[in-house]
């Protein structure tokens, strides 16, 4: 680890400052294009979860079909919000633990306009009805290698400063960090080589496809995810992190076992045998690495809720982290044999998936936005109750998504197993649980409306010009310097 | 980012051994956010749990169990597992009824019918001993409102049958009949042996079932049948391929 003193050195403040200066513009780039496409894939979710039990609303418009508005949903959520904001973590962290400013900014910021135009045609032509058809691979063919390109480009300068940091420790978020970049085009490049390019059988390029979706949430976004829990937690508090020894377990179990899920959701089908149990498997061992680096992250701040409650990025990511643990234990359950025979063809994957990418990834990665913007705009969040709000919404919703999905999925299973019932029966006791995740759709738009809005406020240099943190509970009273705002900071003088 | 001036351990961002002056200038442009976040520690030593390492033994045992399921490991021939079909419902399904050509249906119910006319007729519809054939009569492809009224009242006195001549002595062997069976019967009659004759509808069977009752019972005589009901029955023609519901006999509409 590079940064190890405790004490606040001014040549520390300058670098910090000159590193966040030096990555503004790609960063707040990928993070309010990502907040916007969030806002976007949560309007399609709406969309695609009202249409499985109101099938015939906006039937009309072709665009918005039930299979092109979920595949577009989808495609949005991870490609357009997902990967963005781990764009956005990745530089900045990685430009901040390797203690080196980026001098690539203008290269990083055109390639991520050109990620943008791909996924923005990627989508439409998903709705265009020309999507490959190929669930979380939906984009069509040509974007692939296209997407995976921008990619390089993006991060390779990451992978430049690690290389020519000043040599010391390697601090743990950066083990996630550095694994997840060189993962991901390990996965991308031979997912697209699987179902696109080399002649094999179909179901086997299904499977491929599947292995991909698994993949890409534990040996991507949960890395980047980790690492900024690992970089925020000990930062916030002003703690180390709680052991050292945990973090390695942790790490090496997720390492291990990420590559071997995905293949579960092919229980049943006739692909070898051991392949889809080898998946369940790993979603069950997925539990281990789920308690390690929740016991690591919750030690660490324990103690300090004080700072939980009043601190947005840490209450993100601490929730996060909770949420990551519940993911654990979820997955563990539903990936044992008759739970996975009673819950494969029902909502409650999808239950599972959004608890990985919105509950763990996003809140994670929402943590690290409140963290980083103010840094490098410079300006303090405006609103608390904006925050406040978009928290409480974002947690409600993806738990009543979560557990709607989840209940849901269970009835729907046992309908289908209770073959004296005809199909319309399981359908219809389904459908209650259908409406239940639209409404939490609903409640997650509304919290990403202010999120959105609120971001786009910052980008465009309208924060709070304060020395004063936002934070989540009122501390205005006790601070030495009299009501918020009294006294501003030296540089709205200097401005 | 948040300080908690509770702590005395966390000491503010400018300690008393700085400089103000000199931390001021570093961060003249610097956003202050920087100038008040902690640094990185070194990480804590802590050692892995008892109980982390036990919880985590249970879930591997639990794992263990569920890759056993997977048969054996990178057996490639192994490809569906025999128990992973659905059971055998318990309730007898109901198989709903399949529409079948008005043709099939017809022919089908039509041959039960015709047990009753075999005796005489036999199955081949050839006749003989004295009983004419319906083989190739024009009596039987000719037109079906006489047809229908010889089935459903008999016939008395001498008629000429594909050339030759019998004395008729049929009885009213169809006057139970109703418009389903004596339409069955008929379209049977008149496309068996090599007859290729047009379809009886129970539409029509119906309005010669309304003729005959007209006429009041007694058997049929040639003469008459030339002179009354030489005439097809009234009625929709139907084509032989239409999808009929074997239970009401009405046609199914079918999607383009």
């Amino acid at each position: 680890m590079a940064e190890t003193t405790s004490t606040t050195e001014p040549n520390d403040v300058a670098l910090r400052a000159s590193i966040d200066r030096s990555l503004r513009h790609p960063v707040m780039f990928f993070f309010t294009s990502g907040a916007v496409w969030l806002a976007l894939a949560i309007v399609l979710g709406l969309i695609a979860s009202a249409k499985k039990h109101f099938p015939e609303l906006l039937d009309c418009l072709s665009f918005v079909d039930a299979g092109r508005v979920d595949a577009a949903h989808l495609s949005a959520l991870i490609y357009g919000w997902g990967v963005q904001a781990a764009f956005g973590m990745i530089i900045w962290l990685m430009a901040r633990l390797s203690r080196k400013e980026c001098s690539n900014a203008g290269t990083i910021l055109a390639v991520g306009h050109l990620w943008n135009l791909f996924v923005m045609i990627g989508v439409l032509s998903i709705m265009a009805g020309k999507g490959s058809g190929i669930a979380y691979m939906e984009f069509p063919i040509f974007i692939w290698p296209l997407l995976i390109f921008c990619y390089l480009a993006i991060t390779i300068w990451s992978l430049v400063q690690f290389q020519v940091r000043d040599a010391g420790h390697v601090y743990v978020s950066q083990w996630y960090l550095l694994a997840g970049l060189l993962w991901f085009p390990w996965l991308a490049v031979s997912a697209f080589l699987f179902v696109f390019v080399f002649e094999g059988h179909p179901l086997m390029a299904t499977a491929i496809a599947s292995w991909f979706k698994g993949s890409l949430f534990f040996l991507f976004f949960l890395p980047t995810a980790l690492a900024s829990a690992y970089y925020l937690a000990p930062k916030v508090t002003g703690r180390p992190v709680y052991s050292y020894n945990l973090a390695l377990f942790g790490f090496w179990a997720l390492a291990c076992l990420g590559p071997w899920a995905g293949m579960q959701k092919l229980v049943g089908a006739p692909i070898p045998q051991f392949l889809p149990y080898m998946g369940a498997a790993a979603m069950v061992l997925i539990l281990i690495p789920a308690i390690s680096v929740g016991l690591n992250i919750l030690k660490t701040v324990y103690g300090r809720q004080e700072i939980v409650a009043e601190s947005p990025s840490l209450r993100f990511t601490s929730s996060g982290i909770v949420l990551f643990v519940a993911y654990g234990f979820l997955s563990f359950f539903l990936h044992t044999v008759p739970a996975m025979k009673m819950t494969q063809f029902s909502y409650s994957g999808y239950g599972l998936d959004i608890l990985g990418l919105y509950g763990v990834f996003s809140l994670c990665a929402f943590g690290a936005i409140y963290f980083i913007v103010p840094r490098i705009t410079g300006r303090e969040w405006l609103s608390r109750r904006f925050i406040s709000w978009h928290f409480f919404f974002s947690l409600y919703g993806v738990a009543s998504i979560v557990i709607c999905a989840v209940v849901g999925g269970i009835t729907q299973g046992q309908g289908i197993e209770d073959v004296s019932q005809p199909f319309a029966t399981m359908a219809s006791r389904a459908s209650q649980y259908g409406w239940g995740v639209t409404i939490a759709w609903a409640f997650l738009l509304f919290a990403n409306l202010f999120f959105c809005l609120h971001l786009l406020l910052m980008w465009a240099r309208l924060g709070r010009r304060s020395s004063h943190p936002t934070l989540l509970k009122g501390h205005h009273a006790e601070s030495p310097h009299g009501p918020e705002g009294e006294i501003d900071n030296i540089g709205s003088a200097s401005a | 980012m948040a300080t908690s001036p509770s702590n005395r351990d966390l000491q503010p961002d400018l300690g008393e051994t700085i400089n103000v002056s000199e931390a001021h200038a570093a961060m003249k442009d610097a956003p202050t956010a920087v100038g008040r976040e902690k640094s990185l520690r070194e990480n804590g030593m802590e050692a892995v749990s008892l109980w982390l390492i036990l919880v985590s033994a249970v879930v591997v045992l639990v794992a263990g169990s569920v890759m056993g399921q997977g048969g054996s490991f990178f057996g490639y021939g192994e490809l569906v597992k025999d128990d992973y079909m659905r059971g055998k419902s318990p309730v007898k399904e109901e198989v709903p009824l399949q529409p079948i050509p008005a043709l099939t249906l017809l022919q089908k119910e039509g041959q039960k019918q015709y047990a009753a006319c075999a005796s005489c007729h036999q199955t081949s519809g050839a006749g003989g001993g004295g009983f004419p054939p319906l083989a190739g009569s024009e009596w039987v492809t000719g037109n079906t409102e006489q047809l229908a009224m010889i089935i459903h009242n008999g016939v008395g006195g001498p008629i000429e049958v594909a050339g030759n001549s019998y004395s008729g002595n049929m009885g009213a062997i169809g006057a139970n009949f109703g418009p389903k069976e004596l339409a069955a019967v008929m379209t049977f009659i008149r496309t068996s042996w090599g007859n290729n004759a047009s379809l009886v509808t129970p539409q029509m069977a119906e309005e010669a079932l309304k003729i005959s009752k007209a006429r009041g019972g007694s058997p049929t005589t040639a003469e008459e049948l030339k002179k009354n009901h030489d005439k097809m029955l009234p009625g929709d023609t139907l084509d032989p391929d239409t999808l009929l519901d074997p239970e009401t006999w009405e046609p199914i509409p079918v999607a383009e």
